[in-house]
Order: structure tokens, then C-alpha cells, then sequence
């Protein structure tokens, strides 16, 4: 176990002013509370260090929000350069409207760009979009996909009453039976199809999406007069430069982003198509630090990065180094582990281990050797992963491996 | 059922799990097992001695004490009375607050049924559970054995037992002492902060967990483990 003495005390302080110590996807409750910190002091590049100066070498990227690895250079400059001449202003900076055409070039079906904080902001703004421009009612979601923390869709359970849900529907993931259902049942009263580009639950496999599937939602909403929008919070940027519908070949109304755009600076985006502009300019959207320059020029910097180095191809093949390097090394230790899901943000799962206890026992061992790797939520590359630091990463994990065979 | 009735119902469900805790006997134990006369009456036994309302049970819970209905009484009444001996040592040994194991189980026990009444029965609880089930274990830290354990098999109801289950756990919970055991029964800690502190552990398939959880706090805001 690695020394965590200013880990617990931080936390107890924490806890005495702060509901739980820590919430959300944060809480050490749902990870692993006596084996991971409490709390980080700094990071660069893949490696990050806690509070009581413990090393880890990251395969969460901030959940997600880091994908050029932590303090990148060139953006850290240009962020630095922005700061400079202030952030939030009474009128909008111009960086603005540089990023809305940065992402309009990008983004093939988008001609318009508004901007956020956080993925839930947009996601449930989108929707409301939707409504506008269709006049209808129910949006319909996958069952158990996450896309926010707002009523209508948040994992929790506090704090909800009945009429929060009741305009929501859901289908099984790769289900385009029961989707086709439900639009006959509700026929011309949907207004919204929210989706992620692939399944990507907490406490599960990562399911894609089988063959046709894209192409029949597609075609469903195309149909029924029914809005499509990509929830492309937690890959975008991941599996294709272009925005994840260009990976699986199909093209929605609206997309949108978050996590990665900023590398770490909180900032969201909802891009659309021509149609849905003037419902766009119909529903209330502001913040008071949504105008952000700071985290726009952060966005535009990651963004001009993402396409010039191909990033998204660039994690997705270390992924694939790196995922097949895990499962190989499992199987040598007798263990039947699946890094399910794109390889840039796998998630893995051991066959037959539904109640978890093996992929938790397997993230403690290997948390001892300073490697984050969580046992309930994909994991991410980021392009500051190099061929130096997977090979490190996967010999500790060869070391995790063979104290797990010895514990059985 | 309404919302008095699951009260009423887990009240008198959790007293006769006390029994079984405290190893009455079991003809004694099987002379107070619940029944539900009709929506506003429950009776302990199949004999209808002792009968309270929705109403009187729940007073009986806040206070500690309250009256049984005289009619069905009188039908029976040395009968009746033992019985009511039989709640009053229910009732006192869990108002005991000693720190014992013993203690800790008690309460737990007592706990977990009147959550399973009402993850059986209420709207919202059942509508957070779901169709999920499997074995929810907790255990003293470093005890081989269970101190209960709630679970739910297919096309069954969530019920409580507390003798060790043969099948494997879904997730399991371990208390790192008897202090933290029991003051986690009455409410008193915060689940997140004593989880990150190690005051108790959490193996196993989580999100069962937050909602039982979850559905447990329900419950003891409704029904307050030691009355009010």
C-alpha cells in the first residue's frame, strides 16, 4: 500500500465543508477509496502526483479531459498568452469565433457552434433544440447510457421526482427493433434521438455498435422527422479528427463535445446543421463564464494539435499496443481479460467476472506499482503515452498479473 | 399498499427479525410472526391475539409503547400478554446501545428488513432496485461469517437472513469495527466519507449497492431505527 497520511487528513477536511469530501464521478466511493488518492498536487505528460508524493502513471486522463497529456506545452503557451490579456469580458472575445469556424471546418455536417462549460450544459440544451425546432415532446435515450448530470438523465437518485423521466424513453443499445417500436408507438412525437457514438457504461463492457446499426437510426429519425444527436462528450476527438460519426460512417444533426476539446480547461460545444440554426437562437443558453477566452483558446489549440498530428489515429494505435499487450499478458497468467470498446478508451473486463471482484483485485495490485488503472470506467490514451511509458506500464502490469495468480 | 401500511408492515416485520437476532425460541418466534389482517391491521401470529393498527404499530415504534386492539385481546388474553413480553424484550434489547457484536448484528438485521419491506413494497424504492438481485453480505471486519445478509433470488422477494448463504456474494460490505457498524445502522455516518476513509469496505458490484443503499436511508428517514 503507498503512503496516503495527507490523502485521509485532506479528505477528512474536505468532508467537514464539502457533502461527502468529494462527489460525482470523483467520489472515492466508486472507484477504489483505500488504494487510489484523494487528491492530486500536479502532473505532466502521463504521470501525476498525490498529495503525499506518490507517482502514478495515468490511464484516466483527468476521466477523459486530458488528451495531449497533462500541461502540454504548446497549449499551456497559448493559454498562457490568452491569460495574458484577460478571459471573461462583457462581450465575447474574438477566440470565439475563431473556434466556432475552426470546428465548423472540421465538423462535415456542422455549420454552427455555441459554446459551454460542461458536456451536461449542451446535452440537455441540445435536446431542448430539438423540441424547439420539431414542436414535439419525447427524446429517446439507451438504456443505461450516461449523458449528464441533469434530472432527465443523471445516474444518481436523489433529488428526482417522477415528471423528471417521464418524457424519456429508452431501448437497449444495437436494439433497432424496439427503437422502431417506440417510434410507432410514439409516432410523430419524438423530437430527439440522443446517443453516444458507441455503448460506453460505467460497471460494463463497452458494447459497439453492430453492423447497420448507424445507418437504421439514421434512417429511423430521418424518417419520423426525429432529431439525432451525438453525445460525443467522452470520445470525441478519440476516434476520429473529424468527430466520432466520421468513425462509424453516419451523420447527425447535432454533436456534442467536451472532455478532450479543452485538454483539461473546461469548455463544451454543440455543432449543427444548417436547419437548426434559428431553433438554436430560439432557446436560452448562457453562463456567466461561458465566454471563457482562456479555455476557447485551450479548445482551438488542442483542436489545430488533434488535426495536425492525427491524434485521434495516433491513440487509437497505441491503444491497440497497448490493449493487446494486456490481454496477451493475462492469458499468460491464465486470466481471460477483454479490453472491450475502442482501443483508445478501452475498457476491460475479465469473462465471467460480472460482480467485478477480479478487475477490482487486479486494479489494487497494479495501483501499488503507481499505475491508475480503474476498475469501473474505461480507460483512456492520451498522446502523451509513448512507446516507453506502455512498455513500463505493461511490465508492471505483468508484476500485477503474477501477484494476482499467486493470491488465488 | 399505501405508505402508513408499508411502515406499519416493515415495523412489525423488523420486530419479529429481532426475534430470530435474539434466538427466542421457536415456538415463541413463530408465535409473533407477522401477519397482514387487512390494510389497516397487522397481526403477530396466526392466532389474531395480539393486533394493532397501521397506526398503534407505528406509535409503538416512536414511543415505545402503545395498545394492541382490546377485542382480539380478549379473545386470548394470557396469550396475548405473553407476546406482548415477547416485543417489550425486543424492544428493550434493542434500545440496549451496548457495543457488542451481538449488538451490531441486532441492529443490522432489524435494519435490512424493514429496507427489504420496503424495497418489496414502496413505489420509489422498487422503481431505484429495479429487476436487480443477488446477495448483499456484511461482515465484521476479519469475521469468516456474515453478521447478515440481504438478498433476492429470481421470481422471489428481497428478504434478510442471518445465517451464512452458500452461493457468492454479488457485493459485500465490512465494517472496520463494531463502533463504525453500528453507528452506520442508526445513520449516524456519511456512506461516501466513511468509505474513502476505510471505516468500512466495499467489494463487488457497487451500483447494488448505492441503491440499496440508498433505498436503506429511505427507510430510515420513514422509520428511524430506535423510534424518534
Amino acid at each position: 500500500m503507498r503512503s496516503r497520511s495527507n490523502s485521509d487528513q485532506l479528505f477528512k477536511r474536505a468532508a467537514s465543508v464539502i457533502p461527502g469530501g468529494t462527489y460525482g464521478h470523483l467520489s472515492p466511493a466508486s472507484s477504489l477509496p483505500r488504494h487510489f488518492a484523494h487528491f492530486c498536487s500536479s502532473g505532466k505528460g502521463v504521470y501525476f502526483h498525490d498529495v503525499d508524493q506518490n507517482e502514478w502513471m495515468d490511464f484516466m486522463c483527468a476521466y477523459g479531459a486530458v488528451i495531449h497529456g497533462y500541461q502540454n506545452p504548446i497549449i499551456e503557451s497559448a493559454v498562457e498568452k490568452q491569460r495574458s490579456v484577460g478571459t471573461v469580458f462583457n462581450h465575447p472575445h474574438e477566440v470565439s469565433i475563431e473556434l466556432a469556424e475552426k470546428l465548423t471546418q472540421l465538423v462535415d455536417f456542422a455549420s454552427w457552434s455555441v459554446f459551454a462549460k460542461n458536456g451536461s450544459d449542451l446535452t440537455t440544451w441540445s435536446i431542448r433544440v430539438a423540441r424547439e425546432h420539431t414542436k414535439r415532446t419525447f427524446v429517446v435515450k439507451a438504456r443505461g447510457a450516461y449523458h449528464g448530470v441533469d434530472a432527465w438523465c443523471d445516474p444518481g437518485m436523489g433529488g428526482r421526482i417522477e415528471s423528471d423521466r417521464a418524457d424519456i424513453l429508452e431501448f437497449e443499445w444495437n436494439d433497432l427493433e424496439q427503437l422502431e417500436g417506440i417510434f410507432k408507438a410514439r409516432k410523430d412525437q419524438i423530437a430527439a434521438v440522443i446517443l453516444t457514438p458507441y455503448h460506453h457504461a460505467a460497471f460494463a463492457p463497452s458494447v459497439m455498435p453492430e453492423e447497420g446499426f448507424w445507418a437504421g437510426v439514421r434512417n429511423l429519425c430521418h424518417k419520423n422527422g426525429t432529431i439525432l444527436v451525438l453525445d460525443d462528450v467522452r470520445a470525441g476527438w478519440r476516434l476520429h479528427e473529424k468527430g466520432s460519426h466520421k468513425y462509424f460512417g453516419f451523420s447527425p444533426d447535432m454533436t456534442v463535445y467536451s472532455k478532450a476539446l479543452g485538454n483539461g480547461y473546461a469548455i463544451s460545444a454543440c455543432v449543427g446543421i444548417p436547419e437548426l440554426k434559428n431553433a438554436a437562437s430560439e432557446v436560452f443558453l448562457t453562463g456567466s463564464c461561458w465566454s471563457d477566452a482562456v479555455a476557447m483558446r485551450a479548445a482551438l489549440t488542442s483542436l489545430e494539435i488533434c488535426e495536425k498530428d492525427s491524434v485521434a489515429s495516433l491513440v487509437l494505435d497505441k491503444g491497440k499496443y497497448f490493449c493487446s499487450g494486456l490481454e496477451n499478458l493475462a492469458l499468460e497468467f491464465n486470466f481471460k481479460l477483454r479490453m472491450t470498446g475502442p482501443t483508445s478508451m478501452p475498457y476491460p473486463w475479465f469473462d465471467g467476472d460480472d460482480n467485478l471482484y477480479r478487475i477490482q483485485n487486479f486494479c489494487q495490485i497494479a495501483s501499488k506499482y503507481g499505475l491508475f488503472f480503474h476498475p469501473h470506467h474505461n480507460w483512456f490514451i492520451s498522446n502523451a503515452h509513448d512507446q516507453v511509458s506502455l512498455d513500463k506500464a505493461l511490465a508492471l502490469a505483468r508484476s500485477s498479473f503474477e501477484e494476482m495468480q499467486n493470491e488465488l | 399498499m399505501h405508505s402508513e401500511q408499508i411502515k406499519a408492515w416493515a415495523v412489525s416485520r423488523s420486530i419479529y427479525m429481532g426475534g430470530n437476532v435474539l434466538e427466542i425460541d421457536p415456538y415463541n418466534r413463530l408465535s409473533i410472526k407477522p401477519q397482514i389482517l387487512n390494510e389497516h391491521m397487522v397481526s403477530f401470529g396466526n392466532r389474531k391475539e395480539l393486533v394493532f393498527t397501521n397506526e398503534n404499530l407505528l406509535k409503538l415504534h416512536r414511543v415505545g409503547f402503545s395498545l394492541p386492539e382490546i377485542g382480539f385481546l380478549m379473545s386470548h388474553p394470557f396469550q396475548a400478554l405473553k407476546k406482548i413480553n415477547l416485543l417489550r424484550k425486543i424492544g428493550s434489547s434493542l434500545k440496549a446501545n451496548v457495543r457488542s457484536k451481538a449488538y451490531l448484528r441486532l441492529l443490522l438485521a432489524v435494519g435490512l428488513e424493514a429496507t427489504a419491506v420496503h424495497l418489496n413494497e414502496d413505489k420509489k424504492c422498487r422503481s431505484i432496485i429495479g429487476s436487480d438481485k443477488g446477495i448483499v453480505e456484511f461482515y465484521l471486519d476479519g469475521d469468516p461469517l456474515p453478521l447478515a445478509s440481504l438478498y433476492k433470488k429470481e421470481g422471489s422477494v428481497w428478504t434478510v437472513t442471518i445465517t451464512a448463504l452458500q452461493k457468492k456474494a454479488k457485493v459485500r460490505i465490512s465494517f472496520k469495527s463494531v463502533d463504525v457498524g453500528i453507528k452506520s445502522c442508526l445513520g449516524q455516518l456519511n456512506p461516501q466519507v466513511c468509505s474513502a476513509l476505510g471505516d468500512y469496505t466495499i467489494d463487488g458490484y457497487l451500483p447494488l449497492m448505492d441503491k440499496i443503499g440508498y433505498c436503506a436511508r429511505i427507510t430510515g428517514h420513514d422509520l428511524p431505527i430506535l423510534g424518534s
